[in-house]
């Protein structure tokens, strides 16, 4: 199969080259907008003061003009450990920082968090590598949002081609509307509405999701009592996930099998007498494989960057918590770790599809 | 000339008028697309009135506490007295004219009265009132300044005829311009005092206290003091239960025989304890055991009334008998130490029984008292001042305020906001923000796939790379960066705050669609009518604009359709995080009642995310129908 070969190291070098652009463009929105300097910039102002807070404290009797000396030497420290002059003092202009934030990267070395609100994530104290930080989070989002996909992909891969099947039947019409229904309702809604009634009037289900955490940190300590803790919590935010994504899964899913039903050559098989089994065995899953087989990939892969606004409502530790925290707080290491984690995830993901795709599509080994 | 213009209009209608009345037919023929139309139609009529209608000042309002002050907060709906809820309605009563004016012991009244009806057993969330324009006046008298400013009293007459003095106050400013400035006066409870008194004196059930107290008329008056004092302070926490309530006071004596008991086992212990011959044993004995039958005594009377003369004998037979001991030094060490403590816990017992209600448990509880209410601002000047002179009265206006416990369609939320108002004005900005965002993408999607997919080569690579980076992206921390970012740039300027959202949303938004486009003109190139067009000498514009874009256009609408709806969620989602722009969107409004983590006030959170789900929901409909147009295979047979 040449030519097969030949598709996946152009897509290989294509995705590489895209990749790479997007870890320039982050870099470019980090710093070239001067959001990380004036990030810096405020940092640098903040530890000199508890520097200098500290120094007055231990040294009772120095003059303004120590404390002014002190000052300037603690500017200068911090400015050069933020990367905002060099060790001969001159000043780093934001394209280098920003070439610099990209090499490191690509490097795979994102560097340290100073940030508290972002390792009490991980309930460690600052400073903490940055992948450490991603790795200790990432697990959580695995059990929130990437198990709601799968949850979602296991109903609705058997159930949306019986559906399609059944074409214009009640049952039909039933998913169509809870299918447009959800579409229209924002999940993080959902979850507000869900918590309000489970977590605060009803209590079955917890509403401060954060202590999730100490459930799984100390997991070892009592396996079973910790797992039965972990499921409780779990349970609400997947069940949300589930009743909003199975919308788009069900709808995606029957969709794809209805145009497939619908090409002639299935009706002209149909019209042949062939029994209804071998139809759906050669004739439709082998061709609804690729983009089935694409669209769920994709879900499981998106789903690692977890669901920003939702983890939000329920305060849930994952991804999507430490992005939102690492862009309010302006940590530009953690920001860049987190974009090329998950772009690399998705990126992989679509490297993946293409050299499936040899095995599920005829067409791309002939091309 | 004439006949042109007629052909023209009669080109317009047939071009455009006519596919597109065709199109709203199809739509309707479909159950969703007749469904999401009427949705569409309701939205846009909406949108246009609030536009219409729109405050210029709506920011200003939105962000302004003030601008809410007459109304409740955190109050339901009304309608929830159909649900069986009792209901305190909402009253703002205007007055520009006393209802009687007159003059009395030197000085001018003007009274100002609204009444206000309680039906349903509930308490109204408060009372105010606002004297707008009060006249202050600066006279010349012996050759100095003087100020002279009106005394205004602020007093609710309720249904079981107490008066309550809610406040008095007397504004003043130092320096008056001219004879005389105006000034506004915002009035509310803060006569606690006077308040807890009416309140006490109306409701403590005299007969009751003298049964528990019994008739010392000095235990009485510090009952009813402390009583009093409850009530005020916890009137400082909830004013509504008192001034709208009738109170059940009910006074039990608590648990004073366990601080005698000890007293007495202590001076019954140092008796037995006290050999015969102990030196003066035979003085010291009689006031001992008189001072136990006291002890025994007062442990056997009903109220504090009867104990408190038992227990003043106690004291005065122990103060004997101590000061016997010390002259003929009867007692050991510890007796006299025993005897001594004894003594000082039972004038200890005696002194909080006649200052304190320590010995009392106090229980009060409020209800509802339904009926007539009357509020009245009395304004009334020295009639020094020279009020003839001034044009017209010297209050321009008062509003009294009664706060419901329920506000208008809506409710409100925790600065008083009416719900129904801010998410009304909501509508143009929802729509706005999703038709903006998604007729841009749109366009741009439609037009970089035809060029891609048409012209080929390096524009074609070029194009497919670019949406192979905004594509891969993730573009919710996108948002929010670059959200972050706006809010910094563009401080105070939420236009440009939303627009920044809005761009990027273009930005990243349109890869999808210029893929599938691409995919469509690709195989439509491939048609012999276009290679015909061509060899006709048709330019590739012509070809582009005649043949392929009419066909790729039908898709077009359809996603742009399909993406109204996930700009507005998406903006709506980055309020709820916290990246505003400030405009009173709906996820403005939802972001604030999770700011102050109220969940469970569902007129909160529910009317927000339905508006924002029907309003999607309505496109999403129309989408459905448009898209079983596009697509054939997707129509029921």
């Amino acid at each position: 199969m040449p030519g097969a070969g030949r598709v996946i190291v152009r897509r290989a070098i294509l995705l590489t080259i895209a990749f790479i652009l997007i870890v320039i463009l982050t870099a470019v929105i980090l710093e070239g907008t001067g959001f990380a300097q004036k990030i810096y910039q405020a940092l640098v102002i903040q530890n000199v003061q508890a520097d200098i807070q500290a120094f007055i404290r231990t040294h009772p009797g120095a003059t303004p003009a120590d404390i002014q000396n002190y000052k300037n030497q603690m500017t200068f420290y911090w400015e050069e450990y933020y990367g905002l002059i060099d060790a001969n003092g001159n000043p780093v202009p934001p394209y280098i920082r920003m070439w610099k934030l990209v090499f490191n990267s690509l490097k795979f070395d994102f560097g340290y968090t100073n940030q508290e609100g972002i390792t009490a994530l991980v309930g460690k104290l600052p400073p903490q590598p940055v992948i450490t930080v991603i790795a200790g989070v990432l697990p959580r989002t695995i059990l929130m949002a990437t198990l709601a996909e799968a949850i979602c992909a296991v109903i609705a891969l058997p159930l949306a081609p019986r559906i399609a099947y059944k074409h214009g039947s009640v049952w039909d019409k039933v998913i169509v509307s809870y299918a447009a229904l959800f579409n229209a309702v924002p999940v993080w809604w959902l979850a507000m509405i869900f918590l309000s009634v489970f977590g605060y009037t009803m209590r079955i289900f917890p509403t401060n999701y954060r202590a999730l955490m100490t459930y799984i940190n100390s997991y070892w300590d009592n396996p079973l009592v910790n797992t039965a803790y972990i499921a409780w919590y779990a349970t609400l935010p997947v069940i949300t996930l589930v009743i909003a994504f199975l919308s788009t899964w069900l709808y995606s899913i029957r969709a794809m099998v209805l145009r497939i039903v619908r090409e002639d050559y299935v009706v002209v098989a149909k019209a042949k007498g062939l029994p209804e089994k071998d139809i759906a065995r050669k004739y439709i899953v082998r061709v609804m494989a690729p983009p089935i087989v694409t669209y769920v990939i994709l879900a499981l892969a998106g789903s690692l960057g977890g669901l920003i606004i939702t983890e939000s409502i329920f305060d849930w530790p994952g991804m999507g918590t430490l992005t939102y925290a690492a862009i309010t707080t302006g940590d530009v290491n953690t920001v860049m770790g987190v974009f090329f984690i998950l772009v690399l995830v998705y990126i992989l993901a679509r490297l993946i599809l293409e050299i499936l795709y040899i095995y599920l599509d005829p067409r791309v080994r002939y091309r | 000339m004439a006949s042109r213009q007629v052909s023209m209009s009669k080109t317009i209608s047939q071009r455009y008028i006519r596919p597109l009345w065709d199109g709203l037919k199809e739509i309707w023929s479909y159950g969703t697309g007749k469904v999401g139309l009427i949705l569409l139609i309701l939205l846009v009529g909406v949108s246009v009135a609030a536009t219409v209608t729109m405050p210029s000042n709506l920011l200003a309002m939105w962000e302004s506490p003030a601008y809410w002050d007459e109304n409740p907060m955190l109050v339901p709906p009304e309608w929830v007295s159909y649900l069986g809820q009792p209901v305190a309605p909402q009253s703002v009563s205007a007055l520009t004219k006393p209802v009687s004016s007159g003059e009395q012991a030197g000085f001018m009244y003007y009274n100002y009265t609204a009444k206000y009806e309680l039906t349903q057993p509930q308490y109204p969330q408060d009372v105010t009132a606002k004297v707008l324009g009060a006249a202050i006046f600066s006279i010349q008298a012996n050759n100095t300044v003087k100020v002279i400013s009106p005394t205004i009293t602020f007093i609710l007459i309720r249904p079981d005829n107490l008066t309550l003095t809610l406040a008095t106050t007397s504004p003043t400013i130092s320096n008056v311009s001219g004879w005389y400035t105006r000034m506004d006066v915002k009035l509310s409870l803060t006569n606690y005092g006077g308040v807890g008194q009416a309140l006490g004196a109306r409701y403590i059930n005299e007969t009751q206290l003298a049964e528990v107290v019994g008739s010392n008329t000095t235990l009485l008056s510090v009952v009813r003091l402390g009583i009093m004092n409850e009530i005020v302070t916890l009137m400082r926490s909830f004013p509504q239960y008192y001034i709208f309530g009738k109170l059940v006071i009910k006074v039990s004596l608590g648990n004073i025989s366990s601080d005698i008991t000890p007293i007495y086992q202590q001076v019954d212990s140092v008796l037995k304890s006290l050999p015969e011959t102990a030196p003066g044993a035979n003085a010291v004995k009689p006031g001992l055991s008189n001072a136990l039958s006291s002890l025994q005594a007062a442990l056997n009377a009903r109220t504090p009334s009867g104990m408190i003369p038992y227990l003043y004998s106690a004291l005065g037979n122990l103060t004997q008998a101590y000061a016997m001991s010390i002259a003929y030094n009867t007692f050991s060490a510890n007796q006299s130490t025993t005897l001594s403590s004894s003594m000082s816990s039972l004038s200890k017992i005696i002194s909080d029984l006649e200052t304190t209600t320590k010995y009392y448990n106090i229980d009060i509880q409020t209800q509802p008292l339904t009926g007539s209410y009357v509020a009245q601002v009395i304004v009334s000047y020295s009639t020094e001042a020279p009020l003839t002179r001034l044009p017209g009265l010297p209050v321009s206006s008062v509003r009294i305020i009664f706060k419901g416990s329920a506000y208008g369609l809506l409710g409100t939320d925790d600065i008083g906001r009416d719900l129904a108002v801010i998410l009304y004005y909501g509508f143009p900005v929802a729509m706005a923000i999703g038709l903006t965002a998604a007729i841009a993408t749109t366009l741009i999607g439609l037009v970089l796939g035809v060029i891609s997919g048409y012209y080929g080569g390096y524009v074609d690579e070029a194009i497919q790379r670019t949406v192979d980076v905004i594509g891969n992206i993730p573009l919710l921390p996108i948002l929010i960066l670059l959200g972050q970012i706006a809010e910094l740039v563009f401080v105070n300027n939420p236009f440009m705050i939303l627009m920044t959202i809005i761009v990027v949303l273009i930005v990243f938004g349109w890869g999808g669609l210029a893929i599938t486009v691409r995919t469509m003109t690709l195989s439509i190139k491939e048609e012999p009518y276009i290679e015909a067009a061509l060899a006709l000498g048709a330019s590739n514009n012509r070809v582009i604009m005649k043949h392929i874009l009419p066909q790729v256009a039908a898709y077009g609408v359809a996603s742009m359709v399909f993406s109204v709806p996930s700009a507005i969620l998406t903006e709506a989602g980055l309020s709820v995080l916290g990246i505003r722009s400030g405009y009173p969107t709906w996820g403005a409004v939802l972001s604030r009642a999770r700011d102050s983590n109220r969940y469970d006030v569902w007129w909160w959170i529910v009317p927000p995310g339905l508006l924002i789900s029907i309003t999607s929901l309505a496109f999403v409909l129309v989408g459905l129908a448009i898209e079983k147009m596009v697509e054939p295979r997707l129509r029921t047979l």
